[in-house]
């Protein structure tokens, strides 16, 4: 028996018709970049880490179990970050597009971003090799190249960037609407950010870098880098999203905030937390608390179109305040840095400059007659001022080692964790890189300490 | 008599890459009826078959060239994003080779007849979206991903003992017993996630192991193989341990036909021996205190569910990290506790993964077959049947829920959520031919 049957074979038959084959540069960096903004905004384990919430039937995020976190840093800033962003790089330069210079800076400069924020979470990662859809095995590199990598490409990056000409169009950067003078400025900021991180390993590249990033840096907080949310579900905050659209009562103020701000009568009070039965009080960190008991989140921050910042003003003066204490020569002294950070915090929030200006009358607040040596007393003011920044507030704390914090229930204060596991899938699915990564770095633990993370 | 059989078929497929693209399918199969060529009077029946084949497989459509997402705009920005899966334009058509040898024979007047057959199956190139690691980009990547291995021995066996003309009984018994084993994967690949679940659990194609197995959080073992507690009394557990196998050691089922005049009795009981399951439900009802296990007396007779200072708790068999026997109970008071849903810490995933054996009536049917004579001239044939399935699970291991009521799709065997009973159907029905 014999049957022959035949048809014509079209490759277009075997192409997807519902999405598209082809999209814009700009609609692959906006995508990214939402991204990235919307995690860093919605890891609000940063916010249990840095102890400024606690949780309330479910404890298990606040006893630094790491579930979800630990996959969802990776796959995040991975696939829907940065592999966004090489697509969109690899069209600009395909296209020849317009303002290619400016647009390559600002991509790379989020890359940037993107890859620091994995080293500064796990120390160790793919790098050199990542990205490579043939290569399922990359290696993992060693942190301080990363980091020392990372510094040159943003410093190459601000050079670049040419304030004449245009980047993104307003529509398509959801960031600073097209404004090549903001994205120079958060660049120039994020390079002074990552100096400070290396400070203690590698102080000759810290200073220098500190120095040209503090020369172009956010000074006020019109210039925040942050992305501007919107009033309406998929695009509101992801705060709102989580605690408002839920409709969950997972999270309270955390006592170990409270109980810091408390006495020194902080005006971010009524910014960041309600009160509860007239006064603020915070639920015991590390345990289950009573939803009911203790002071909710502010409206302020459950507010759907709030700014999603992530690099800050007042962030930018601690930072500049920190480099002057450690002898670096950008200008200013520490204690004029300090104040105005702490000024810029207030009325970031909401505060008036009458607020922040009694807040500083208080002897325990400047720089002068507050408690402790520089780093007690930047660590501690930083630490309250990141509230909305909280993954810069956890790692504050790694960094300078202050304010204390509280050991949950049946931990002691070295379980306190300084930095995320790798996830779980790794070591299944790529397993060789990934034990001899763990090895090097001293233990997939989360008590490892990073490169940075020295003194 | 010897017989051969030759058969091809061709194939062009437009879901494969357009150089890869075609594939054909062949088969060989000889047979030998042998009962002439021996001569034993006993054997009315007898061939031996061997066959060879090979098959070509496939792609769903739309995996070859890359498209993008869209999302949904950001005030004014439209937003494009790669997709999670990356596509692949250098895939080539699976293809499974088998092999398969037979006896087939009826002896003692054909009142006993045996089928037997062994198989060996090895499905090469298999086609498959492979979990990768997101730093390549992408979470999963259309690969054709190495080497499955089955092979297997099925037998069929039928009795009928009594063959009267009122009064007969037959017995028809079959038993399959399946191995299979990844043999080779993807690249340097050692394990491939073939689905993963809630309960921080993956079902994987592990090399050198069956596929299928459940990976998760594991118990802690000391050298001799005892289980680990922790100083809280809680099991310790272990990232990333394969917890469970989801395939069965074997299947089996009988079936006996009772015919008596015009009354016929059918049964049908279904076994299978081994296989694992993982129940989310398990997880979720003992963490949060549903099931009764989470309730009741404690080996000093006290309530579980009081505080330890007076006496409650549960004490987890075991021993603490030292080698000495457990001896701290674990509490049984709130939800973190010894029925806790764990994490990577402590209460490991297996503690809720279950035996999948089970003894089932199948089926049972009555029917009676309308005597001719009752039946007028128009109606050539009647009968009335009462047939059961699903009426009876004789044995199982896994608590609350039928071990086959999991997500079952495709590669997703061996994970319980949301277990609904099975339906036990009754039917009447009544056939009139005319």
């Amino acid at each position: 028996m014999l049957v022959l049957a035949s048809c014509e074979v079209d490759s277009d038959l075997n192409i997807d018709q519902k999405n598209p084959s082809s999209v814009p540069s700009s609609g692959l960096f906006a995508n990214g970049t939402r991204n990235f903004f919307d995690r860093i905004n919605g890891w609000h384990e940063n916010r249990l880490y840095a102890q400024y919430w606690a949780q309330t039937t479910y404890p298990e995020a606040s006893q630094y179990v790491m579930t979800g976190l630990r996959n969802n840093v990776w796959a995040t800033i991975y696939s829907n970050v940065l592999q966004d962003f090489k697509g969109a790089k690899e069209l600009i330069i395909a296209n020849n597009e317009e303002n290619a210079t400016n647009k390559l800076a600002i991509i790379d400069m989020m890359e940037v971003f993107a890859y620091s924020t994995l080293v500064d979470n796990y120390g160790d990662i793919p790098y050199t090799e990542a990205l490579d859809s043939d290569n399922a095995n990359p290696k993992y590199d060693d942190a301080a190249t990363i980091y020392s990598d990372l510094m040159s490409r943003l410093s190459a990056d601000i050079d670049n960037l040419d304030v004449t000409k245009a980047g993104f169009g307003a529509g398509q950067d959801p960031v600073y609407g097209g404004d090549v003078v903001m994205w120079k400025k958060a660049a120039s900021s994020l390079l002074l950010r990552l100096a400070l991180r290396v400070a203690d390993v590698d102080a000759s590249k810290a200073s220098a870098m500190a120095i040209k990033g503090a020369a172009g840096a956010i000074t006020v907080n019109d210039e925040n880098f942050g992305i501007n949310y919107l009033d309406a579900s998929p695009n509101t905050n992801p705060i709102y999203a989580d605690l408002v659209l839920s409709g969950r009562n997972d999270y309270v103020a955390a006592n170990t905030l409270v109980d810091i701000m408390n006495p020194l009568n902080d005006p971010r009070m009524g910014h960041y937390f309600e009160k509860k039965d007239g006064v603020y009080t915070g639920g015991e960190y590390g345990t289950a608390n009573a939803a009911s008991g203790f002071s909710a989140i502010s409206d302020q921050l459950k507010t759907a179109d709030l700014k999603g910042t992530v690099i800050s003003a007042s962030e930018v003066a601690f930072l500049k305040a920190e480099a002057v204490a450690r002898g670096i020569n950008l200008g200013g002294t520490v204690s004029v840095h300090y104040d105005n950070a702490i000024t810029l915090s207030i009325t970031e929030w909401g505060g008036s400059e009458a607020d922040a200006s009694n807040y500083l009358t208080q002897s325990s607040i400047p720089y002068a007659t507050a408690n402790g040596d520089w780093k007690e007393k930047i660590a501690t003011q930083k630490w309250i001022a990141m509230y909305g920044i909280p993954f810069e507030g956890w790692t504050a704390w790694r960094l300078l080692d202050k304010p204390t914090l509280n050991a949950p229930e049946g931990m002691s204060y070295s379980d306190i964790p300084t930095r995320i596991l790798y996830p779980t899938t790794e070591a299944q699915l790529n397993g060789t890189a990934y034990n001899s990564a763990a090895s090097k770095i001293g233990g997939d633990e989360k008590t490892t300490k990073l490169f940075w993370d020295k003194n | 008599m010897l017989y051969l059989d030759l058969t091809d078929r061709y194939d062009i497929s437009s879901a494969l890459p357009i150089d890869n693209n075609k594939y054909n399918y062949y088969a060989v199969s000889s047979s030998l009826i042998f009962d002439n060529l021996v001569n034993l009077p006993w054997l009315n029946f007898g061939k031996l078959r061997a066959g060879y084949a090979e098959v070509g497989n496939d792609l769903p459509a739309n995996n070859v060239y890359d498209t993008f997402a869209v999302i949904d705009n950001f005030g004014s920005s439209s937003l494009f994003s790669y997709p999670g899966t990356k596509a692949n334009s250098n895939l080539v058509p699976e293809r499974t080779k088998e092999i398969e040898v037979g006896l087939e024979t009826k002896m003692f007047n054909n009142k006993l007849s045996l089928d037997f057959s062994w198989y060996k199956k090895n499905t090469e190139n298999q086609l498959m979206a492979v979990s990768t690691t997101t730093a390549t980009g992408f979470s999963r990547k259309w690969v054709n991903a190495g080497e499955i291995q089955n092979k297997g021995v099925e037998v069929g066996l039928n009795y009928s003992p009594i063959r009267t003309k009122d009064f007969s009984w037959d017995i028809n018994v079959n038993w399959s017993r399946n191995r299979n084993l990844v043999v080779s994967l993807y690249g340097e690949t050692e394990n491939i996630v073939l689905a993963s679940y809630q309960g921080s659990i993956t079902i994987n194609a592990t090399k050198g192991q069956p596929y299928g197995v459940i990976r998760g959080f594991g118990f802690k073992y000391d050298n001799n193989g005892n289980k680990i507690v922790d100083a809280n009394g809680y099991y310790k557990s272990v990232s990333d341990q394969i917890i469970g196998d989801t395939n069965p050691e074997w299947n089996g089922g009988i079936t006996n036909s009772i015919k008596y005049k015009n009354l016929k009795l059918n049964f049908l009981v279904d076994v299978q021996k081994g296989g694992d399951v993982y129940s989310l439900d398990m997880h979720y009802g003992q963490g949060t205190g549903l099931t009764s296990n989470t309730g009741g007396l404690n080996e000093l007779g006290n309530p579980i569910r009081n505080s330890l200072a007076d006496g409650g708790g549960v004490l987890n068999v075991g021993v603490t990290e030292d080698g000495a026997v457990n001896t701290t109970r674990a509490r049984g008071d709130y939800y973190g506790g010894a029925f806790y849903w764990g994490n990577s810490s402590r209460n490991p995933s297996a503690m809720t993964v279950y035996d999948a054996s089970y003894v089932k009536l199948r089926e049972l049917a009555l029917a009676y077959n309308m005597p001719k004579t009752l039946l007028g001239d128009k109606v050539s044939s009647a009968s009335l049947s009462l047939v059961g399935r699903n009426l009876w699970i004789i044995s199982k291991n896994v608590p609350y829920a039928d071990p086959e009521s999991g997500l079952g799709a495709g590669n997703a065997q061996g994970y319980l959520s949301g277990s609904y009973p099975t339906y036990r159907t009754v039917g009447l029905s009544l056939n009139i031919e005319f």
